[in-house]
């Protein structure tokens, strides 16, 4: 990896981390070089899930466009195939160029693959992964730049008991890790609040819920769907509806993308609503020239690119070295104020994201409409 | 007879003309006033050479933004007419009319259209112009067009910042003009409480106008 450093400063005030470096620091005569490996989907015949890829190429573009740097990617196309996320792990950690990971895209899939990008000395930063358990300190390179399920299904819960009016609440839960701790959240919270609620566990893309629909009585209004896929999600809410039942219905993260679109039913996420901002719609508008449509999921996966690619220039700029290692020490002390998340970018000593924040949207008329 | 009446002309003469230091505030308030007047014309002058310049470059900068949007634009449109003539001539297996097709292509279409080629049967975008392709390039292309047009609009906010900073020099040199009638007037005024009303009008112009231009420069 070629570089040709000269330092311009920019280094941001300290922060709790010791040193702490800004994304804005820009430098007119950086070359500095590297590849993100980037293991989200990106679609297949008929599949639509391509948003976080999207985001993390407009991120990287825009990177290099504004820090005069040559950062390239190397897309890794995983979902929830967790066969298919170790067998990439295994590629991409083989490519000598390869600084860091954008990704993975799911728990379950970061959990299988954590550990072989660790022995490879690689950070992987994901939009998405939530599961509480994963910055227990057993994946050593795993950051997130989203709040994790500890926050988010806490987050449902006091929700569903201030604004929902529960007699009952039902929680449908599959078998994936996301689903099953967010579930686990959820039941704990309600429980503290002294709202009744059941369970029952579907299975990943099953056709008909005649058992979940059977479950939906006079006293159960609320049925919480935190689901790891949005398809399923949809599914089941029309065929409560076509059963002529109206619980309120409110899911976790995984839903806040068009694939699921029950209108009046409640989503929470860790992306706020970006076109609040001025920097914020001016990043949607780049994305709506680019790909001609918007979706706000990915947001998180734009973030989690310009993290990786701070860090690298961080290291560039420190001593010329763009190596796993130099990107490596520089992450932990990533810090710049985000145009998509609306608010500071910065590590804990979890690798969490520092005062991440849930929201919670309803589905309307024209999409995903912010109402807490 | 003739001494007293030098003595009592000579004191006509003075009291008609104040005391001296009058005329010496007066001097050096009106020296004062015609520098500041001629500095804040210059800077003034300089300002909007300085804003006209950045105005130009603020044109061309929209220019070259407008020019890659629309190749950008016309790139887009037409690498995905000639992926679909090309695929249609392969589905068809006219061999002759695929090389053909894909000779029109640029080398980053060509090189999109690689990449696509190579990807598993079953992770295979259906397209090659998809942001998971390195080769597409079409995404930076339309981020340098944002850039320029960025690059446009702060030239533009400059030019506006430094002609409304010279139009305010402008009013300053504008303004001492008040102290030049008041310095001027003074002579004119035989009563020493008037004379000194207009000096300390004429003082507190040039001192706002001091301020002034040191706030604006």
């Amino acid at each position: 990896m070629s570089v040709v450093a000269v330092v311009a400063g920019g280094c941001g005030e300290s922060g709790s981390g010791g040193h702490t470096v800004s994304s804005d620091a820009v430098s007119s005569n950086t070359n500095c070089d590297g590849t993100v490996a980037v293991m989200l989907p990106y679609g297949r015949s008929g599949a639509t899930d391509s948003v976080q890829m999207n985001w993390a190429r407009v991120s990287l573009d825009k990177f290099n466009q504004d820090h005069n740097t040559l950062f390239t990617f190397e897309p890794s196309n995983v979902d929830f195939d967790v066969k298919a996320g170790v067998r990439e792990a295994q590629r991409i950690v083989t490519n000598p160029n390869v600084i860091g990971v954008v990704g993975p895209k799911t728990s379950v899939v970061t959990k299988a693959v954590g550990p072989i990008l660790d022995a490879a000395g690689l950070v992987y930063v994901s939009p998405s992964a939530t599961n509480a358990t994963l910055t227990d300190g057993n994946l050593k390179g795993f950051y997130r730049v989203v709040a994790s399920d500890a926050l988010q299904g806490p987050r449902m819960a006091q929700f569903i008991g201030k604004h929902l009016k529960p007699k009952t609440v039902l929680v449908v839960e599959d078998d994936e890790p996301y689903s099953k701790g967010l579930a686990d959240s959820i039941v704990e919270t309600l429980k503290a609040q002294g709202i009744p609620s059941e369970r029952v566990t579907v299975k990943l893309e099953q056709k008909t819920y005649e058992d979940v629909i059977a479950r939906v009585t006079d006293s159960v209004n609320v049925v919480a769907m935190p689901l790891l896929v949005a398809t399923d999600a949809q599914r089941l809410a029309n065929q409560l509806r076509a059963a002529g039942k109206y619980p309120a219905l409110i899911g976790g993260d995984s839903l806040f993308v068009g694939a699921f679109s029950s209108p009046g039913a409640y989503v929470s996420t860790y992306a706020p609503d970006a076109s609040q901002t001025s920097e914020g719609r001016e990043t949607m508008h780049l994305y709506q020239s680019i790909f001609g449509t918007f979706e706000t999921y990915g947001g998180p996966a734009y973030v989690a690119m310009q993290v990786v690619l701070t860090a690298a220039l961080t290291a560039c700029h420190a001593d010329g070295d763009v190596s796993r290692a130099a990107v490596t020490k520089a992450l932990p002390d990533v810090h710049f104020e985000s145009k998509i998340l609306g608010s500071p970018v910065a590590f804990d000593a979890n690798h969490e994201l520092i005062d991440a924040v849930v929201h919670i949207y309803q589905v309307g008329p024209r999409g995903f409409e912010l109402v807490d | 007879m003739t001494g007293g009446h030098g003595a009592s002309h000579g004191a006509g003469h003075s009291e008609m003309h104040g005391p001296r230091w009058l005329s010496i505030s007066t001097v050096t308030i009106l020296g004062i006033a015609a520098v500041l007047a001629g500095v804040t014309a210059w800077k003034s002058a300089v300002m909007q050479g300085h804003a006209v310049e950045n105005l130009t470059l603020s044109t061309k900068a929209t220019t070259d933004a407008n020019a890659l949007t629309q190749a950008a634009e016309r790139s887009m449109t037409s690498e995905r007419q000639l992926f679909i003539d090309f695929r249609t001539a392969l589905d068809s297996a006219d061999k002759n009319r695929s090389l053909m097709i894909y000779g029109m292509m640029n080398p980053n279409t060509r090189a999109a259209i690689g990449w696509w080629r190579e990807q598993p049967d079953e992770s295979r975008p259906t397209s090659p112009f998809v942001s998971a392709n390195p080769a597409w390039d079409a995404p930076g292309v339309i981020i340098d067009a944002k850039a320029a047009l960025d690059m446009s609009n702060e030239y533009l906010h400059l030019a506006e910042f430094q002609l409304g900073r010279a139009h305010d020099l402008e009013f300053l040199a504008a303004l001492l003009t008040i102290a030049f009638l008041a310095s001027g007037l003074t002579p004119l005024f035989e009563s020493l409480r008037s004379r000194i009303s207009l000096m300390t009008v004429s003082t507190a112009v040039v001192v706002a106008c001091v301020i002034g231009t040191a706030v604006f420069w």
